[in-house]
């Protein structure tokens, strides 16, 4: 019997096409977007309204066709916060100055206000700069760069997400939270396509190797 | 000077196989001919399905977006992505088609060899061996026609 159709390399070549047929979707799910900073009820003090040395930054390097995703929401009494997405070589010059965050011209962004019925294009927006709650208390933001229109335009290179905001209580209340999840978009796609084209691959050429051998070994010889 | 021995080709012993061996060349022919049918089958039916698919794939992908699961550029991208699977449903029964029907015809001889043989074969009766013989050349028929056209088309008025 040809070694391909022994019981033990069936197992073996189908349970592994079979595993990479289940992996692809589920490293496609789990990997679609990777976490790079996830914070609730991050601290500030308002003085960062003032000079960006103070302002929370977080810088994430995008690649071409990589897109950044921020969950915003302040939901805190009395804080109010601003977001805004900046080149690093802006961000670089600011703090070295000192400069007052709201002087600085962010990019481009969109974001979404999900809800049933609501049509994609209708009801996504683009901004370079978003207050909390004055414009609303939570926001899904997407960035590559720039935009037109709803869509994104992909500058690969470093960003920092910058937020900046102050306290409207008591003069001696100085903190401000807010909650921020930053994302990034991660290979799970790729490695989806990879998994599914490889296990189907490994199928069929068994499938076709084994049936040719069962042919070999019962009238080819 | 030693006997040389003759190497004998499948070619050779076809038309002089036993009745066994033509009855196993008759159901592996046959079993070639059904898995290659039905995978051509279930790829025409996949790309018949196709333009379905993308509606029920292009409402589940509002849904998630209305939910808040992604935003909507992620939303574009997973259209495109569902048009691309979408005209690959419709193509890969090109690819898939070309091969099943090769391995139908491969099957299909080997039910034509196994007839011929049946028809060959003198330890059956003279009707039966007509009976092979009419079975292998319609099955030959059909091979030929499939081989130069798409398909058998019978129209009733």
């Amino acid at each position: 019997m040809s070694r391909l159709l022994k019981k033990k390399t069936a197992y073996l070549i189908i349970g592994i096409s079979i595993a990479c047929l289940i992996l692809g979707p589920i490293m496609g799910v789990l990997l679609d977007k990777v976490t790079v900073y996830d914070m609730s009820t991050q601290p500030m003090k308002e003085d960062s309204s003032l000079g960006i040395t103070k302002a929370f930054a977080h810088q994430a390097t995008l690649v071409k066709d990589q897109k950044l995703i921020i969950e915003i929401s302040d939901f805190y009494p009395n804080s109010s916060v601003t977001i805004k997405i900046i080149a690093k070589s802006m961000y670089d010059r600011a703090y070295s100055l000192n400069s007052t965050p709201s002087g600085i011209t962010g990019l481009e962004f969109v974001y979404s206000e999900f809800g049933w019925g609501s049509t994609p294009a209708g009801s996504t927006n683009g901004a370079t700069v978003l207050s909390l709650p004055g414009n609303g208390i939570y926001f899904y933001i997407e960035f590559m760069g720039d935009r037109v229109g709803d869509s994104l335009i992909s500058w690969p290179g470093d960003y920092y997400v910058v937020v900046y905001g102050t306290n409207s209580g008591s003069v001696s209340a100085t903190d401000v939270f807010f909650d921020i999840n930053i994302k990034v978009d991660g290979p799970g796609e790729t490695l989806n396509d990879l998994l599914i084209i490889v296990g189907a691959l490994i199928l069929v050429a068994y499938a076709i190797l084994a049936l040719i051998s069962i042919l070999k070994a019962n009238y080819l010889r | 000077m030693g006997t040389e021995e003759r190497k004998v080709s499948l070619l050779d012993t076809l038309p002089v196989m036993n009745k066994e061996k033509a009855t196993k060349f008759l159901i592996y022919g046959l079993l070639v001919a059904i898995i290659f049918g039905t995978i051509l089958m279930i790829s025409k039916s996949i790309a018949d399905n196709a333009a379905t698919w993308l509606l029920l794939e292009n409402q589940q992908n509002e849904m998630n977006y209305m939910q808040g699961l992604y935003g909507y550029n992620d939303y574009i991208v997973k259209v495109e992505r569902a048009n691309l699977i979408r005209y690959w449903m419709e193509y890969q029964v090109i690819i898939i088609g070309n091969i099943a029907r090769i391995g139908v015809n491969v099957g299909l001889f080997f039910i034509v060899v196994a007839f011929l043989s049946f028809a060959l074969n003198d330890k059956f009766d003279e009707k039966s061996r007509r009976i092979y013989l009419i079975l292998a050349g319609a099955i030959l028929f059909v091979i030929m026609v499939t081989t130069f056209f798409s398909q058998i088309a019978v129209q009733v008025f």
